[in-house]
């Protein structure tokens, strides 16, 4: 391990926001510290299961149900959770967090460099001014600092180097971006789009923006549509830490990557009003190290963010770094999530597919879009992610009755076409949905991260509409055996959890401002989702991505100015 | 290896006597994982398994159970995977399976012919029909544990069977990196399911 303790900027965190901020930093000439408190996971090399087959695992990649219940409860509550993405995932038992009274809330994270980059579903979409002006608007939250002017510039920055795959569609609500050529909608999803599109004159089915290339692009090769990409990817075709921001930010020769890096806090000086430097834990050894820094970028995810800058506290500020203004740990959102609705298709029977599409396909908002539709009675909105598909063996074994010959020849062929809807719905910022310390201690004597969070009545009144719509469609399409729900997954099943340290123009309400700069400490950045004033119905992470490259472009000029 | 072969070369070992330890290592290393920690089954239980496998999932024009290793996974799956619930339904409907042959055919269910195999398996797929299952979350990985024996050696073999090498890649189609995505793409090009 390198020797050096002292570096122009400190990134903690090597997920979504805290590669870009290292790329970011790097390529401006500054010599930057990356820590991680995950191990490491080398590009290519440590994705170990990438191409097994189900029999080169030891119970075929069943779940080991003993082991999960005892150190993955909360990880092995999500869909990602499997043995061939296990060694990725935190170990709850030995890192666990609470959460508050009959609210339970799962926090699905890895324990590794790269953080979610590398598991994550890869979905990206822009926000647009129906989402940064809704707080204003209809009064829950602050307003953002921002409007999608200031940001539109850096969605664009950020989608030429990842590379994205989409279909522009012109809406207001759904900013297109820069776009490699889209994936292909297979038979089934065309024609849910022709008929719901004949029938509804409010939305349309598109297919879905996806940070996977279908195109080579800035020396990635494009997608292979092997189909499993969580368990890494070695031809680097989807955006990850590893395929793409920590390569560019290497090449530099700035960067010093520094894992199994635990942050314990950050040290600030009241005196000169700035952090000076980031006490770390080795995750390993134990032993306890000082690293000091002009700049800090704190991206270590939404809920290990505010953890740090409520740990951080001193006597200058007694309710945690830069918390001035009380807010810190509060309006924590996620969004609502949910199977809306299911259902077979008939008709389409001598039709399948080759190869196996990352993607999705999206229905876009269409609801509340001018101020409050007239029957509905809920605010904001919601999208759909969907897809079809033909069943397997895995689906049909226990519908296809007996044994034998044609048992196993029915098996052996594709089956029925369904299609599912999941809605995806926007939760409003509460102050009572919080982050805040436990007094139970993890093993490095860290005050755990405590989080208490329950959904509201817009959200529930919204998961009405979500399932009636939904079903609606798949009837308007001629579905059949259509089944809707409203219900809605554990919060944090999303794993969109956001808000927390929200930016806002008034000290006195927000942590950051308008460039994602602590109001009361000018070389602390905060970018990941704890930055986010309200939640939109999309997916943020390329929200993170582009409010990273915008604030370090900011930090760096102020930087130079003498102005940090 | 065809099903006759298997029975045989089993029966012989048991005739022979040979160390259940040393059947187990012969097992383990064909497809390399971890050799059985514990012995839950009986050395007479394997001709069993074996036979109830193939008969569920046959040699048609693709291999059938035993050649692609599923008796070897059932055994695994109930030894060393399967609750202690799980496996005493197992075992309990072993022994039952075997007295219902007793009582119909006055032999063993590995001694019966194929119709009277598929007679007996049928009677416990009918007696499963009176199961009511509890509710379950619609993305549940597992099947819940208190399914009766039917269903049991129906999930282990249809999984042992398409999950293995075997399986995946001559009953269905085997394509780990397509390199395309094509849609319109007929069944008849395929010809068999995909298997991831």
């Amino acid at each position: 391990m390198s020797k050096v303790v002292n570096f122009d900027a400190i990134v903690i965190g090597s997920g979504i926001s805290g590669g870009w901020a290292a790329k970011e930093l790097t390529e401006k000439g500054l010599k930057v510290l990356l820590l991680d408190r995950g191990r490491n996971v080398e590009h290519g090399k440590d994705y170990v299961t990438e191409h097994r087959g189900p029999w080169e695992f030891d119970y075929r990649n069943r779940p080991l149900r003993e082991l999960y219940r005892e150190q993955y409860p909360i990880q092995s509550s999500h869909f990602v959770f499997d043995e061939t993405t296990r060694h990725y995932m935190n170990n709850d038992r030995d890192n666990p967090y609470q959460f508050v009274g009959n609210n339970p809330f799962h926090w699905i994270r890895t324990d590794v460099v790269g953080g979610r980059s590398l598991v994550w579903g890869r979905q990206v979409y822009r926000f647009s001014d129906l989402d940064f002006s809704a707080n204003a608007l209809d009064g829950h939250g602050i307003d953002w600092p921002i409007r999608y002017e200031d940001i539109k510039d850096w969605y664009s920055h950020v989608e030429n180097f990842i590379g994205v795959s989409g279909q522009a569609e012109n809406l207001p609500q759904l900013p297109d971006g820069e776009f490699l050529k889209p994936m292909s909608m297979n038979v089934v999803e065309k024609h849910f789009k022709t008929k719901v599109e004949e029938h509804y004159d409010d939305r349309i089915a598109t297919i879905g923006r996806v940070a996977v290339l279908s195109e080579n692009h800035n020396g990635r090769a494009q997608c292979h549509y092997c189909g499993p990409c969580e368990r890494g990817c070695s031809t680097g075709s989807y955006f990850s830490t590893q395929s793409s921001t920590l390569p560019a930010a290497q090449k530099t020769g700035n960067l010093t990557l520094r894992p199994q890096s635990v942050v314990e806090t950050l040290v600030y000086d009241h005196q000169t009003r700035r952090v000076t430097g980031v006490n770390v834990i080795d995750a390993q050894s134990g032993e306890k190290l000082y690293f000091s820094a002009k700049l800090v970028f704190l991206c270590a995810s939404t809920i290990a963010t505010t953890q740090i800058l409520l740990n951080s506290k001193s006597d200058a500020m007694p309710n945690g770094l830069a918390n001035g203004s009380g807010v810190l740990g509060h309006y924590l959102m996620d969004h609502s999530m949910g199977l809306a609705a299911m259902a077979s298709f008939e008709g389409f029977d001598d039709q399948y597919y080759y190869g196996n599409r990352p993607n999705v396909i999206y229905v876009p908002r269409f609801r509340n879009l001018n101020g409050n539709d007239g029957e509905s009675n809920f605010i904001r909105g919601y999208g759909f992610q969907g897809l079809a598909r033909r069943s397997n063996w895995r689906g049909m074994y226990t519908k296809v009755p007996g044994f034998g010959a044609e048992y196993k020849r029915a098996l052996e062929q594709p089956g029925p076409w369904s299609m599912m809807l999941f809605g995806y719905g926007e939760c409003l910022p509460q102050h009572e949905n919080r982050v805040t310390l436990s007094k139970q201690r993890d093993r490095f004597g860290i005050p755990q991260a405590a989080v208490n969070f329950r959904w509201h009545n817009n959200e529930l009144k919204m998961r009405e509409d979500i399932a009636n719509q939904a079903k609606g469609m798949l009837e308007a399409a001629g579905a059949s055996r259509v089944f809707a729900s409203t219900a809605i997954k554990t919060p944090g099943a999303a794993v969109h959890e956001m808000g927390t340290a929200r930016m806002g123009r008034d000290p006195k309400t927000s942590v950051l401002n308008r460039y994602n700069q602590a109001h009361q400490v000018p070389n602390l950045f905060v970018t990941d989702g704890s930055c986010m004033t309200s939640s939109s119905c999309v997916n943020p992470s390329l929200t993170y991505m582009a409010l990273t490259a915008r604030a370090v472009d900011y930090a760096v000029k102020n930087l130079r100015a003498g102005k940090l | 290896m065809n099903r006759r072969e298997f029975l045989k070369r089993t029966a012989a070992a048991m005739g022979i006597g040979a160390s259940s330890s040393l059947m187990l290592g012969a097992l383990a290393g064909c497809d390399g994982s971890p050799p059985l920690v514990n012995h839950t089954l009986k050395e007479e239980h394997r001709p069993l398994i074996a036979a109830l496998a193939e008969l569920i999932i046959p040699e048609t024009d693709t291999p059938g159970a035993i050649a692609a290793g599923v008796p070897d996974f059932i055994e695994r799956i109930v030894s060393g995977w399967y609750t202690k619930t799980e496996r005493q339904i197992f075992l309990d409907g072993l022994v039952q399976i075997n007295d219902h042959c007793q009582r119909h055919f006055a032999k063993d269910f590995v001694a019966c012919d194929q119709s009277q195999q598929a007679e007996g398996l049928a009677h416990f797929e009918q007696l499963a029909k009176q199961y009511q299952p509890p509710p379950r979350g619609m993305f549940d990985r597992t099947a819940p544990e208190d399914e009766p024996f039917f269903n049991k050696i129906k999930e282990l073999t249809v999984f042992g069977y398409f999950t293995s090498e075997i399986g995946a890649t001559q009953a269905l189609r085997w394509l780990p990196m397509p390199g395309q995505y094509i849609v319109d793409y007929p069944v008849s090009e395929v010809g068999r399911a995909w298997a991831n």
